[in-house]
């Protein structure tokens, strides 16, 4: 809180999660800690990335941000709210836009522009500003508006489906998304598209990306920062590349190994005399010619 | 084992020839084969693959398996092909990670033992056997599909389809997954069809079919696609990190030849060094 002229104003901007524990089926049978003092902050314009293997937590802390779920204890604060029932969730949502894992688990519209048009009429958006929003972001998504707006979205293919579902978010230009796997099902083409929408998104509204992933290179293209959670608890939160440089543990994470890094690993193990901490392809080509110009001929 | 001969499909039965889903596909699987299907989003895919299964009926063409038409939705049919999808929650049933995978068992009156054995040895082959006694519905969603894959492979379908099937799991998993369905093509000679659009899970596979607005475009080895830039980027598909470096290395004078797998390059690499002191 930061006093200015007497007036009491929370200036605390972006998401801040404090000790965040959540236990499923809280002493109730199958009990399960699936979030075990998770803290963490996201400031306005950052990508973060929320990283590790399968059951580690990654769904249940997202749907923390957008009060699906709320703390068995700890805190989870979006701009200067705290998320806890009763809270105003509509306006919570109305920031904060999000992509399930499974698209069918959020398309409820009976055609497609309905679908789209959900949240932004739910803020009482006029219609001409909703039908312009809507276009505007089946276009974003690849979509021709015309040829698939009256569609049903449930008899889309899977990849249709994930496009609608982030065409919602989109249209309803939130500054906070929360994207639960969501290029996952999109074609390579559609995938590279979203990757360079959602870079060219953050920096133009100073948007928050929480981004969950199963591949650190989409981690690496979108987040400067992350978490990695194994078992619901945190291993690592800050820097990324530097994660991926300075450590070896992610070996036994189930995550996905840094390509390139990898590659200099081997290359090591091998026996050629080589500098693995690198993290891009071009750090490795140039590891790789040092060692080279070592030679004496 | 398997045979389209000129099928078309739409979900709606008033479309013109050319508008169809499905427009004119034809091709042959045989015993243990490893095809990639790959192809944009709407390009059919999916279709496809609840034809070959027999959950949909091509609107012309056939569909054969060894000598029999499956044209007519021959009942039981079904259990010939296991079809496996993205979202796991369209297959999985409520009760234990066991008991869904032993319900198809059950279902085919397998014998107690048997039965016991096979539930166990695929649990544990996707590492979901410490899972065992869970709720189905209070598994994760990357832990779920690993469910519905253990579900459909316990059966040993003659041909498994995986509908992008691994596209939520991490990557550990997606080796697990890898492994079980490799030993089933080895040892049980079955059919894999994978729909894919990973450069990385091409590889693994033997066979690439393209499928461009319902009609093949490609179809051929997958060494073959590999070498086949214009093909690669109609697709949109990267090269292989391996491939693209060593193919810059080559550029640079370091090594003479394209390397399709990590061991390759250093190996290659290694050589050269070795080589040149
Ligand atoms: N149940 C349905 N009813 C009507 N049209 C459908 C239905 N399912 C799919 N379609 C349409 O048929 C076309 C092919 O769909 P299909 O699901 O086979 O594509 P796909 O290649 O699997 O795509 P993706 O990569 O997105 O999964 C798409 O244009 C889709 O909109
Ligand atoms: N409703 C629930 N009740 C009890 N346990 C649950 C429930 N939902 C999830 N879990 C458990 O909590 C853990 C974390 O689940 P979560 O869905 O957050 O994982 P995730 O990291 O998103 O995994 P994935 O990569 O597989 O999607 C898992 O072990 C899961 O079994
Ligand atoms: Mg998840
Ligand atoms: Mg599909």
């Amino acid at each position: 809180m930061l006093y200015q002229g007497g007036v009491s104003r929370s200036i605390v901007m972006g998401i801040s999660v404090q000790n965040l524990t959540h236990i499923y089926n809280y002493k109730l049978p199958w009990e399960f800690k699936a979030l075990d003092s998770i803290s963490f902050s996201v400031e306005d314009g950052e990508g973060f990335a929320v990283l590790g293997g399968a059951g580690s937590g990654k769904s249940t802390l997202a749907q923390h941000v957008n009060g699906l779920l709320f703390p068995t204890s700890g805190k989870v604060i979006v701009n200067g709210t705290t998320v806890k029932p009763g809270v105003n969730l509509l306006e919570l949502r109305k920031t904060v836009g999000m992509v399930f894992q499974y698209p069918e688990a959020q398309l409820f519209g009976e055609t497609v522009f309905e679908e789209v048009a959900f949240g932004l009429r739910n803020l009482g958006f006029s219609e001409e500003v909703v039908e312009s929003q809507v276009q505007e972001a089946l276009n974003l998504v690849g979509f021709m508006p015309s040829a698939i707006r009256h569609r049903n979205p449930l008899l889309l293919s899977g990849g249709e489906k994930r496009k609608v579902a982030l065409a919602g978010i989109i249209a309803m230009k939130s500054s906070i998304l929360v994207l639960d796997e969501p290029t996952s099902g999109l074609d390579i083409r559609s995938k590279k598209e979203v990757l360079t929408f959602l870079k060219e998104y953050r920096k133009a509204n100073k948007a928050i990306i929480i981004y969950i992933t199963h591949s650190l290179e989409e981690a690496l293209s979108i987040c400067e920062r992350g978490i990695i959670l194994s078992e619901g608890k945190q291993v690592y939160q800050g820097d990324l590349p530097e994660y991926f440089i300075k450590n070896e543990d992610w070996k036994y994470l189930n995550i996905e190994p840094p390509i390139n890094r990898g590659i200099a690993l081997t290359l090591k193990e091998k026996g050629l005399k080589i500098n693995d901490r690198i993290i891009t392809r071009l750090e490795l080509i140039k590891e790789i010619e040092k060692c080279f110009k070592t030679i004496k001929t | 084992m398997l045979k389209l001969n000129d099928v078309y499909f739409n979900y709606h039965n008033d479309t013109p020839r050319e508008l169809q889903v499905l427009r004119g596909v034809s091709l042959s699987l045989g015993e243990g084969e490893y095809i990639s299907l790959v192809g944009n989003n709407g390009s059919g895919k999916s279709t496809l693959a609840k034809i070959i299964c027999g959950l949909l009926k091509p609107s012309e063409g056939t569909v054969i398996w060894s000598s029999e038409e499956s044209n007519r939705l021959i009942p039981g049919h079904r259990t010939r092909v296991g079809l496996i999808l993205q979202n796991p929650d369209n297959q999985i049933f409520s009760g234990t990670v066991e008991e869904d995978v032993a319900f198809g068992l059950e279902n085919l009156q397998t014998p107690l033992v048997e039965m016991k054995r096979k539930v166990e040895d695929t649990l544990r082959s996707l590492h979901l056997w410490d899972k065992k006694d869970h709720p189905t519905h209070l598994l994760s969603g990357g832990e779920k599909q690993k469910l519905a894959i253990a579900s459909i492979v316990v059966m040993e379908p003659e041909c498994l389809i995986l509908d992008e099937a691994t596209v939520s799991l991490d990557y550990r998993s997606k080796e697990q997954v890898l492994e079980t369905i490799m030993f089933l093509k080895k040892t049980k000679r079955v059919a894999i069809i994978q729909i894919t659009s990973s450069i990385d899970e091409v590889i693994s596979s033997e066979r690439v079919i393209l499928l461009d607005k319902g009609k093949i475009l490609y179809d051929d080895q997958v060494s073959s696609f590999l070498k086949d830039s214009e093909i690669m980027d109609l697709i949109g598909f990267d090269m292989p990190a391996y491939v693209s470096i060593s193919q810059e290395l080559i550029g640079r004078g370091l090594i003479k030849e394209v390397c399709y797998t990590r061991e390759e390059l250093a190996d290659r690499l290694l050589w050269e060094y070795q080589y040149r002191t």
